[in-house]
């Protein structure tokens, strides 16, 4: 869309939360509850979103994301609470007098207009002139570089035009509030790569608050400044992608943010913020942690793929464990190792090595018998 | 071989069809409007005898003349009742698409697993006889019938009013009668709208009042001319409802057809008669065409 404006700035309104004249939040749900029947979609959720952020829901389907987002959009009433938009509890007002546009799932483009008279819709509706609107869609178009197509109709587009239409329209209206529900789905692999890069881009440049909803976690990574991620109606963690991805606090959200190694374990100490798990076959392993869990309380050993080693040789290695190559998958720039431990139970790991070197002789192959190591500050503790 | 005689049937049965029972009664009718009345059996000259053979033919031929449609336009009677036909059918065209959207809306917009029983109910009146419908509405219609007794009992009305045998009689037989070809094609049509495309519409600032002008209506357009001339076209034609239900002074077409066919006996008039008919309609079905055709390149 336009050329990139340079390096992301640093931006962390929400690290000011609680504290004395800590910005006042854009959006905020306070004890928001829905209900479909007896089905609870979104429970007793509190969420503080800022100015300006490119906030991403995040979770599998039926998690509430997308409800939460229509309560915000006003397509859905709230069950219980209220929500805030610069400060003004927006319960109950209806969806065409929000300050807040979405981009449809499905694009929702007007099948019987053509692209300029779908961008000038909602400027058409708050009576703006003729002339006004005319120009104001020609800037919309530009901004898409859909500069020709203001006379074609949606049908006589390709998939990726009509997305960028359909983000032009629910821009054309300078929301305070862009809604993007699962906006790139329907585009394929590297066309989704390139917009999400121009979606960082528009943010930015128009400076306008973004909120996207998606399953995809890379997606989610890529584009926003912070990731709430959703679990049955419930937010569970919400914090920048890279705090996401090396500090989760869950299982659930190391699960469904990357690959994780999870190995079970009794606590049987901790010293100097070191905690020490004994796995079900007496097996030990060693986690940096600042948590601190009752000894005798289960907690998993967490680890990323490309936080592990794997080697033939036991020397070296930190938190060593035996076991055999199970399956190798190359996957170009690394080779993911699936091993299966020694012990009781089938636990397996998933090592990452990054292919660096191209020394085919070094290569590890099935059923081999191998250790694998991690360093315990490249772990981390989970206690649920 | 026997491969591409089958698959040449394919393209040639409907074609045949169309020939042995549209094209043929068509080219009867078209050369009865030519001929001249005759008191004989049947009832017109020349008859056409398949032993007279090709020279016969031409010999019959030449005795065709256009003597008929002339008649039309002499006696005022027949462009009256085509006008009033037309009149007729056009207001309660416009009746049906004024009850008939709503319900249509209404039925597309109600609960899914409600639509089927509704569709239902909006085909259930076919289960029963077309005529015993139209007579069961003069039970309803007359002075002494149901809806009179009702409003009479309501205290709205002091004495009964007279529905019966006047236009308004027949504007609610066609519009009642001809309801489900509205509702039908209009559900079709209402059914497969996106409801997302009302959010956006609410979501970019309009009310549901303006969603629905810029946004259901103009979508439904299809919907809308495909039930009009489901309407039209029959009601225009239409004999057995104003018979029934109308005055004298009711004049529509199908009635005249009907009296100069039976009562006066003259085919070859009433034939021209039915010839013009189906020219007045060739213009709507020619436009509903081009409007399917428009539908189908929109590829909505």
């Amino acid at each position: 869309m336009a050329a990139p404006s340079g390096p992301r700035r640093t931006f962390q309104p929400w690290l000011a939360e609680g504290l004395e004249g800590a910005p006042t939040p854009f959006i905020e749900f306070r004890n928001v509850t829905k209900l479909y029947g007896a089905v609870t979609a979104v429970d007793d959720l509190s969420l503080s979103i800022y100015e300006r952020e490119f906030f991403a829901l995040l979770g599998p389907s039926g998690c509430g994301k997308t409800t939460l987002m229509r309560m915000l959009a006003g397509f859905e009433e709230v069950s219980e609470g209220s929500i805030h938009l610069e400060g003004q509890d927006i319960v109950g007002v209806p969806p065409y007098r929000r300050p807040v546009n979405m981009m449809f799932q499905s694009y929702a483009l007007f099948p019987h207009m053509s692209v300029a008279k779908n961008i000038g819709f909602g400027l058409k509706q708050d009576g703006m002139a003729k002339g006004d609107i005319d120009a104001k869609v020609a800037e919309m178009l530009s901004l898409v570089k859909l500069e020709d197509y203001g006379n074609r109709k949606p049908d006589q587009l390709s998939g990726g035009q009509r997305q960028r239409v359909a983000l032009a329209r629910s821009l054309a209206k300078q929301p305070k509030l862009l809604l993007l529900d699962e906006p790139l789905g329907a585009l394929d692999r590297k066309l989704r790569e390139e917009t999400q890069f121009e979606l960082i881009d528009l943010q930015e440049r128009l400076g306008i608050t973004f909120m996207i909803v998606t399953h995809d976690q890379e997606e989610a990574m890529t584009v926003a400044d912070r990731i709430a991620v959703m679990d049955s109606g419930k937010i569970v963690q919400v914090d920048p992608p890279s705090v996401i991805y090396e500090e989760p606090n869950s299982r659930y959200v190391a699960d469904f943010l990357g690959d994780i190694n999870l190995l079970e374990g009794k606590v049987t100490g901790i010293t100097k913020g070191i905690a020490t798990l004994e796995r079900a076959d007496g097996s030990v392993v060693k986690v940096v942690t600042d948590k601190t869990p009752s000894t005798g309380s289960t907690a998993w050993f967490a680890a990323r793929p490309e936080k592990l080693t794997i080697s033939r040789k036991k020397t070296g290695l930190k938190n060593p464990l035996a076991g055999e190559v199970w399956d190798i998958a190359y996957l170009g720039g690394r080779t993911l190792y699936k091993v299966k431990l020694d012990g009781t139970g089938d636990q397996f790991v998933r090592v990452a090595v990054l292919n660096s070197h191209g020394d085919e002789d070094e290569t590890l192959t099935w059923e081999e018998r191998v250790w694998i190591g991690c360093d315990p500050s490249a772990a981390r503790l989970l206690t649920r | 071989m026997l491969k591409r005689l089958g698959k040449s049937a394919v393209i040639w049965l409907p074609y045949a069809w169309l020939a042995v029972f549209f094209l043929a009664p068509f080219l009867l009718v078209a050369k009865l409007s030519l001929s001249a009345p005759a008191i004989a059996m049947p009832p017109y000259i020349p008859a056409f005898d398949f032993a007279d053979g090709i020279a016969g033919w031409w010999n019959d031929i030449q005795k065709f003349s256009i003597e008929n449609f002339v008649f039309l336009t002499t006696d005022s009677l027949y462009w009256k009742s085509y006008l009033s036909s037309l009149q007729i059918a056009l207001i309660s065209t416009f009746l049906t698409l004024l009850i008939g959207y709503p319900l249509a809306y209404a039925m597309a917009r109600a609960p899914r697993n409600w639509r089927p029983l509704l569709l239902m109910l909006v085909i259930l009146p076919f289960w029963t006889s077309f005529l015993i419908r139209v007579y069961a509405w003069i039970g309803i219609l007359k002075k002494e019938g149901l809806l009179n007794q009702f409003l009479l009992w309501l205290g709205i009305i002091s004495e009964p009013l007279t529905i019966m045998n006047t236009d308004w009689a027949v504007y609610i037989g066609i519009v009642y009668s001809y309801l489900p070809f509205m509702i039908l094609p209009l559900y079709a049509n209402l059914e497969k709208q996106s409801p997302d495309l009302l959010e956006a519409a609410a979501d970019l600032g309009a009310t549901r009042v303006r969603a629905f002008w810029q946004v259901t209506w103009p979508l439904s357009m299809s919907g809308v001319v495909a039930g009009c001339l489901l309407v039209f076209i029959p009601a225009v034609g239409e004999f057995v409802i104003p018979s029934l239900l109308g005055g004298s002074d009711t004049l529509m077409i199908g009635r005249v057809l009907y009296d100069e066919f039976f009562s006066n006996r003259d085919w070859p008039v009433s034939s021209a008669v039915a010839i013009i008919l189906l020219l007045i309609l060739l213009i709507p079905i020619m436009l509903f065409q081009r409007s399917e055709a428009r539908a189908r390149e929109a590829g909505t």
